[in-house]
This record gives structure tokens, sequence and C-alpha cells, in this order.
């Protein structure tokens, strides 16, 4: 092929360009280690590292979901502990047996005292605070949980723990898209049991109210597009009427709430004045630490899949009545105690079953504490397991997307070397022409 | 029986050719660095006897020509190399303009070291996971509100970038490419009408043709040309070559860009967001047929007709629709990276807009659109106004009924489950319902940069591969066309040394001259 000089300076210029441009880049990854700074220079690579800091980025908020938890946890355990060696000196302690001998009056008024002392400090405990939450609360945890009632009963979240009556409703109330409607005093406990339901009529029929006292229902008849505002125009509108043969004033009916919110149709609800204390006592409220966060086909997290961090405060006192009628609860058991030490007509056998019960409970919580203990084992087993594969993480995520030092310094002074040669060899190429020796 | 003075002649042909040669070598030496400039050379011929046919021809002579004749000049060039440089020169600009477009993408989705999308999404389940711990917190959720604001804000400066970036190309297209393709198109007719009158008076017009070529070679990256030479016959046994360029459609009609003096333009249009290109008629009138008739399209547009250039390049990077087109396509322009955003954000408002329905199922939108009465899209998605106007908590918890008549307002079931949305697989697909993805979300908006990526590291291995074999013709053209100092100096010296013996054969003619007229016969006189 025939070669002129321009031709070869033209070449030998684009060479050096590449030269330049090669030198450029190992500069780049000499300077910040990394292997690519574009997705577009290595796109497997690319979307390997996005994937590895997603997953970093879920590790670091398992680890603080869990050292949150773990810390929260461990406040539980020593609150409970705390409760449950004050009961224990109590079932144990000479506390109860000066009670089995036969103890003067005065003897009996120290101990109750000191059995009111003991009630005082399990409240305060139990109503303890972690990071602004109550600890024991449910999932109502911003509010204190245990409350005393007027007539010195034990109140969780408002309801007695012995019955589950809401003692400060007035009457029979019942949620209702958001809002609390309110049957009044007056009618507490005679709704018990019923059901409201709301139907929307399309086209409009005009409102209509009718209680059915065989499917034990309160039937609302509204137009389409009704407001929370008709359903309570409707119901006091009833004024007085027979349900269940007794007289019911639909005039004291309230309601809590936005009033201009549309009502849903075919809504049915329980209109009650007591709370399922089992089910307040079985509340769940999950954290995420990573076990893999599923939901079953209702919605509903699968229990092994999340942490459960609600600790309801009844489920570790107890709740309701036993077989025999005697209460389930440690506090009202002292209190049921302490009532029996004061009375004058004393006798050992009507505290006796109440201190058996306690004996049974206090041995219940003690079982509860331990199960806390276990869970905080399991935390930390998973604590440890996040940390490897945080390491883990760390090392693919070097892999991926960093270059050792050595080998990006030494492709650089390769290259630099390359380029320097092309340099010299641009003077050599460059060569006189025949011009420069015609005389 | 020759002339006795025929030998001055020769030498005075030898001389002329001599002198030519010598000129044209200077012109070489001097535009040896000229742009587009062939090397030329003066075409000579050697003049035979003309003792042929003549009637008292005498048989027994030396029958001698008459010495070097100038038949004219001619350049170096070989026309075959210009056809596969033209061809080539296409796909260059094709693969040219796509690769400038995903390198201007590459600003808003090829980063793999700064903060994007992907990690932004990673921040709202960090702070979606804070609220979990504290369901109630106004503060926690009001992060969960700012994190999230960031990701929309994300959306909307992607989208109106996409936007900008299309303008700004839509612009280059008109302004820039179909600007210069015109005026190549009225500079190549200008210069075959310069061209042909000075054929007309003999003159090769070699400069103007180094210059036409250089048009031509231009002309060649905006789309497929074919270039054809014809000879016209003048009259008076005169015939001079017209040239004429056509566009190559791809099913092998032609459209005619040039013939000889008279030349069409072209004229971007504007069909909705669809942008075209025509062409038109000196007149202004709009071309729609082709030259064979295969071809007939209402309006003029061109753009299917288009398979390779940077017109073609410009149009798929303005026009690709890609998946989301009507058929489904494999062209993913900018309009496929928007419509992919918008997809996302769709989805992600649509997803988490059903997840923070109340627990009776009541709306509780988390996103809207901006602009009232228009769906949402990457563009104009924000914060519903119930949200950010709400000053307590608006993220709903829980969607458990609570046990009779207590709350459960520290409920984060419904918490846990947004956040498990995040890690769910969605299908995200066409509106024609074309599947387009399935993935969790950041999934997706990492598939994004994946996809500009891929495309970018092959656009960019096609340029290369062009722009390597366009370097490789040019370098056979150049070969051949190109001045090389080294041959014009030898040509130089040989050229004057030929001129010197030119001069030295006249003087070798006058002196056996002088013998002939002076000396002979006169000894004894």
């Amino acid at each position: 092929m025939r070669i002129t000089t321009s031709m070869i300076a033209k070449q030998y210029q684009k060479s050096l360009n590449s030269s330049l441009s090669s030198l450029n880049y190992y500069n780049n990854r000499a300077t910040t280690y990394r292997k690519f700074d574009k997705v577009s220079e290595d796109p497997v690579a690319a979307m390997q590292a996005f994937r590895l800091r997603r997953e970093y980025a879920q590790n670091n908020d398992y680890q603080s979901n869990l050292s949150n938890t773990k810390s929260l946890i461990t406040t539980a355990e020593s609150s409970m502990m705390s409760i449950n060696s004050m009961v224990q000196e109590l079932t144990s302690g000479d506390c109860l047996k000066a009670v089995n001998s036969t103890s003067g009056a005065d003897e009996r008024n120290i101990i109750a005292t000191k059995l009111r002392k003991v009630q005082e400090s399990i409240v305060s405990v139990i109503n303890t605070k972690f990071a602004d939450n109550y600890l024991f609360a449910g999932t109502l945890s911003s509010s204190s949980p245990f409350s005393i009632g007027t007539n010195g009963e034990l109140l969780y979240r408002g309801a007695d723990v012995t019955t589950g009556k809401l003692v400060n409703e007035d009457g029979a109330i019942i949620r209702f898209q958001n809002a609390k409607i309110s049957f009044g005093a007056d009618n507490q406990g005679l709704l018990n049991g019923y059901n409201l339901e709301v139907t929307l009529a399309t086209p409009p029929s005009g409102a209509a109210f009718a209680i059915d006292d065989t499917n034990k229902k309160i039937v609302l008849n509204l137009n389409e597009g009704a407001t929370l505002s008709d359903l309570k125009d409707t119901l006091t509108a009833a004024g007085v009427q027979t349900v269940n043969g007794n007289t019911v004033d639909f005039t004291k009916v309230t309601v809590n709430g936005d009033l201009t919110v549309a009502l849903k149709s075919a809504t049915s609800q329980t209109i009650s004045n007591t709370v399922d204390l089992a089910a307040l006592a079985n509340e769940k409220t999950y954290v995420d630490i990573g076990l893999g966060m599923r939901f079953d086909s209702n919605g509903k997290i699968i229990d092994q899949s999340a942490f459960n961090i609600s600790l309801p405060g009844i489920s570790f006192l107890g709740y309701g009545k036993n077989a025999d009628g005697i209460p389930n609860n440690i506090y009202t058991l002292i209190g049921k105690i302490a009532d029996g030490l004061d009375r004058s007509d004393y006798s050992y056998e009507s505290i006796q079953p109440y201190i058996k019960n306690l004996e049974q409970q206090q041995e219940k919580l003690m079982t509860n504490v331990t199960g806390i203990g276990v869970q905080s084992d399991l935390l930390a087993s998973t604590k440890t397991r996040l940390e490897s594969s945080e390491l883990n993480l760390n090392e693919k995520i070097s892999d991926v997307e960093y270059i050792d030092p050595a080998e990006a310094i030494m492709d650089f002074k390769m290259q630099e070397y390359s380029y320097r040669a092309a340099l010299q060899m641009g003077t050599l190429i460059l060569q006189p022409t025949f011009l420069d020796f015609m005389k | 029986m020759r002339a006795t003075f025929s030998g001055f002649y020769i030498a005075k042909q030898g001389l002329n050719a001599a002198r030519a040669q010598l000129e044209v070598t200077g012109q070489n030496i001097t535009n040896a660095t000229t742009k587009g400039y062939t090397r030329q050379c003066v075409d000579t011929y050697a003049v035979g006897p003309y003792s042929q046919n003549t009637r008292y021809a005498l048989t027994k002579d030396a029958h001698i020509g008459y010495g070097v004749q100038i038949s004219g000049s001619s350049q170096l060039r070989d026309p075959y190399l210009d056809v596969r440089y033209r061809r080539e020169n296409a796909k260059v600009g094709e693969a040219a303009a796509q690769y400038n477009g995903l390198t201007d993408l590459g600003y808003l989705f090829d980063s793999a070291t700064e903060e994007s999308f992907d990690t932004q999404f990673s921040d709202i389940v960090t702070q979606l996971q804070t609220l979990s711990n504290k369901p109630s917190d106004t503060v926690s959720e009001n992060l969960v509100k700012t994190s999230v604001s960031l990701l929309l804000q994300m959306f909307n400066n992607y989208s109106s970038q996409l936007d900008s970036l299309r303008e700004q190309h839509i612009d280059n297209l008109n302004n820039g490419t179909i600007l210069s393709a015109n005026q190549c198109l009225s500079g190549i007719a200008e210069l075959n009408q310069a061209i042909k009158s000075a054929s007309l008076s003999g003159n090769s017009a070699l400069e103007l043709k180094d210059q036409r070529n250089l048009l031509l070679d231009q002309l060649s990256q905006y789309v497929n040309i074919e270039v054809a030479y014809s000879p016209v016959n003048v009259g008076g046994g005169v015939s001079v070559e017209e040239l004429s360029v056509n566009m190559i459609a791809p099913n092998g009609d032609k459209f005619n860009l040039i013939d000889n003096e008279s030349f069409r333009q072209f004229e971007m249009t504007e069909n909705g967001d669809t942008i075209g290109i025509r062409l038109l008629e000196a007149n202004g009138a709009v071309v729609e047929t082709s030259v064979n008739g295969s071809i007939n399209l209402t309006g003029g547009d061109i753009s299917d007709q288009l398979n390779t250039g940077s017109f073609y390049g410009e149009l798929k990077y303005i026009n690709g629709e890609g998946e989301f087109g009507d058929p489904p396509s494999k062209v993913r322009g900018l309009p496929y990276y928007q419509k992919m955003l918008d997809t996302i954000a769709l989805e992600f408002a649509h997803v988490m807009n059903e997840a923070n329905r109340g627990a009776d199922g009541t709306e509780k939108p988390l996103f809207a659109s901006s602009v009232t009465g228009e769906t949402m899209s990457a563009g104009n998605i924000t914060i519903s106004d119930e949200w950010s106007q709400a000053t307590g908590s608006y993220i709903t918890k829980t969607k458990e009924v609570a046990s009779g008549g207590t709350e459960n307002t520290d409920d984060n079931s419904n918490i846990l489950h947004m956040i498990s949305l995040f890690n769910q697989k969605n299908a995200f697909q066409t509106e024609n319902g074309y599947a387009l993805f399935s993935g969790t979300f950041q999934e997706c908006i990492s598939n994004i940069s994946a996809t500009q990526g891929l495309e970018k590291e092959n656009i960019s291995s096609q340029y290369k591969i062009y722009a390597s074999n366009i370097e490789d013709i040019d370098t056979l053209r150049k070969s051949i066309s190109t001045v090389d100092t080294d041959e014009e100096a030898i040509n130089l010296i040989m050229y004057n040394q030929s001129l010197t013996a030119c001069s030295r054969f006249m003087t070798t003619l006058d002196e056996a001259l002088d013998t002939i007229i002076n000396r002979m016969g006169i000894v004894g006189r």
C-alpha cells in the first residue's frame, strides 16, 4: 500500500490520543480505586453493586431495629423480674406465713398495708416507659396502660381487668368508622350484644329505623351518600323504643368523630360495653429484624417471620377469673387478700383461695419472664447473624466495586510508560523527508 | 521524409509537458495539507508518426512519433472507495447520533456512584422502619414524609430533565443536523452547476470536484445516499457529466435529493409527540412519491423510509418508545425512559395509596397529581394535599379492628405491610398490557440504569466498529489520493531533469542543424 506522510501523521495523532485517554481512565481508577464510575462501563457488575447496596441498607435497618428491640426487651425483662420478686416475696415470704398462724388484728393490718404498698409498686413498675413508649401497653403504647378505678379496681386501657367492663364509658359503645357512638349511661347494658347494621339505599328511599329482637339487630336504612351526622340524626329521631322488653331512650345517643364522613354501606358492628380481655392480652406488634417478614393471605404477619415486641401487661399480671370465680389478676388478688386481712371477721379460709391463685399466677408470671429471656436469646443470635452478614456484604461490595490499589497503580504506571513510549515514537516516526536531502 | 525542423517541435512538446508536470507538482505540494484535496497529475500521451495510410507512404522509414502531447489533468481517486466510504459513513452517523443521545441520558441514569433513586427508596424504608418502632410519633412520620417527598422531587426532576433533553435534541435536529444537510444539498447543486459550465469549456474543474466530494461525504452521514453520474450530450460532439444524488429507501426505491442544479430540502415536522422529516421541492411542495413510485406517503413523512444515517439515529432517540410503542419495539429512545419512569411512579403511587386505605377501606391517598385532572406521572406526582396538610398522624398504622371499645393507635401492622411492599415483586406493564419488568420498585429503577448502560455499551461498541471501518476505508482512500511530499520531491527532480533533457535535446538539434545549414558543403569554397 502507498503510504503518505499525512496518513502517518494522522494515524499517529489518533493513537496518541487513544493512549492519552487510556491514561486518563487509569488515572481515574488509581485515584478513586473504583472499578467503574458509570453503569455502562460494566452493567452487570453495576446491577450487582446496586443489589448489594440495597441488602446493606436493609441489614443496617434490621440492626438498628434489633438494637432498639434488644434494649426494650432487656428493660421489660428487668421490670418483670422486679414485679416477680415482689410477688414471690409475698407468696413465699414471711408476710403470708404470718397469716397462717393466729395473728392479731394489728399485725394483720401491718401486713395489709404492706400488701397495698406492693400493689402500688406493681402499678408503677408496670407503667414503665421505654423511649416515650409504655412497655406493657400492647398496641396503645403511647398512653399509660394501667390505672386505678374509682372502686380501687385495676383498669387496663380503661377496662376492668377482671370483668373487661369499660368503666369510663357512658354505657354501651361501638366504634364505627373511626367514630365512637355511645348509647348513654341510662342505656348501660340494655343494648349489649346487639348489632348496629347500616345499609345505604340506592336510589334514596328515606331514612328508616328498625329493631329486630330475634336477630339482635338495630337496622338503619339510610340514603345513599349519608354521613355520620345522618346516622346520628336517625338514631336520636327514633326516640324511646322497646328493645328486648326494656325501654331504651335513643335520644341519649352521642357520636364522637368527624360527622361529615360518608358512611359505607352494609356495615355491621356489635354494641358492647365490655372488651375482650383475652384479645387484648394476645395483641401483637411486630418489628422487622430480618427474619424474612411475610404476610398470610389475610394480610396478617406470619408469626415467625417477624419479632413480636408487644408485651400486654395483663398477659403478665393475669386477667379474668378462674373456674372457681377467683380473679386471676395479681394486683386484684393482692387487693383481695389485703381486704380480707383488714376485715374484723377475718378467717384464713376467706383469703385462702386468693393466696392459692396468687401462687399459681406468680408461677405463670415466672414462666412469662423466662419467655422474655428466651426472646432475648433469639435477638442475640439474630444480632450475630446480621453482623456476620454485614461483614460478608462489605466484602462483596468491595469485591464488586473496588479495585486492588496495587493493581490500580500498576495499571496506571504501565499506561504511563506506554504513553511516554508513544510520545518518543512520535519524533522517530515524523522523519525528515526526501526534500531535506535535495541539493 | 520528415521535415527538417520537426525535431524542434518534439523538443517544444517535451518542454511543454515537463513544465506542466513541474507545475502540477507544485500544485500538489502546496495543497498537501488542504482538506479534501486529491493529488493531480498531468495526462500525457506519446504522439505517433503521421505516416499511416498516406498515399505515398515511405515503406522504408523510421516512423518516429511527434513527441508528447498533454491531454489534460486528472485526479487519482477510486470511485468505489467513495461509495464504500459513504455507505459506512451513514452507519457512523446513525451510531454517533445514538451514542451522543445516550451520553446525555447517562448524566441522569449512568451514575454508579452518586446518590440515586435506589438509595432514596432505601431511605424511605429506613424511615418507615423507624416509624414502625413508634407508630404514633408524628416526628417519625414527618421524616417519612420528607424522605418520600425527596423521592418524588427526584421523579419530577428526572422527568423534566428528560423533557428538556428531548427539547434539546429536537432543536439540534431542526437547527443543526437538518440545517447542515440542507446546506450540503444546496452546496452540491451549486457546485454541480459550476462544474458543468467549466466542463463545457473543457476545464476539468478538479478543485471544484474536490469540494463537491467533501460535501457528498458530509451528506452521506445524514442519510443513505447514492451518487450517480450521467453523461449529457451538449451538442458539437461535446458531452458533460451531470451528477444526481438519491436517498435509498429500505425497499430499494429512491427519493431524489439532487438532480444536477436542482435540489430538494429536508424539513422537520411535528405530529403530536412524534417528530418526523419530510422532503420539500424547491417551490415548497411536499414530496410524497418515490422515484419508481413504489412509495406513496401522505404528508410526506419519510422517517419510515430511513434505515441508517444520523437522521435515523436522531429520530430513533427522539421518538423511540421501545416496549411502549404500538406495536412494541426494541427502539428505546427518550420517550421509553420517560414512560418507564412514569410507569414506576404510577405503580408506586397506586400500591402505596392502596396500602394506606383506612381500616374500613376509605381512601387516604398518599400521592396525587400536582395538576388536577391529570393522571399521575413521574412529572407531576406529588404528596397528596390531605397528607401534606395533615398535622397529626396520616399514614394508616393498622387495619386491625381494635378489640371492643379500645383503641390500637400504636399497632404498626400496616407500616410493616408498607415496608414489605418495597420487597414485593410487582409486574410492571405498559398501558397496552405489554409486560415490561417484574421485580421490586428498586429493581425496576436500577433496571432503567441497566438498560441504559447495556444500550450504551452496545452502541458504543457498534460506534467503535463503524468508526474503525470508516477509518480503514479512509486510509485506503488516502493511500491513493493524498499527496506524499517525498513522492512530489522525487517528481520535482524527475520533471526538472526531463525539462533539462528536452532543452538539451533542442540544443543538440540546434547544433545538428547548424552543422547542416552552416557547415555542410562549404569545403573548398
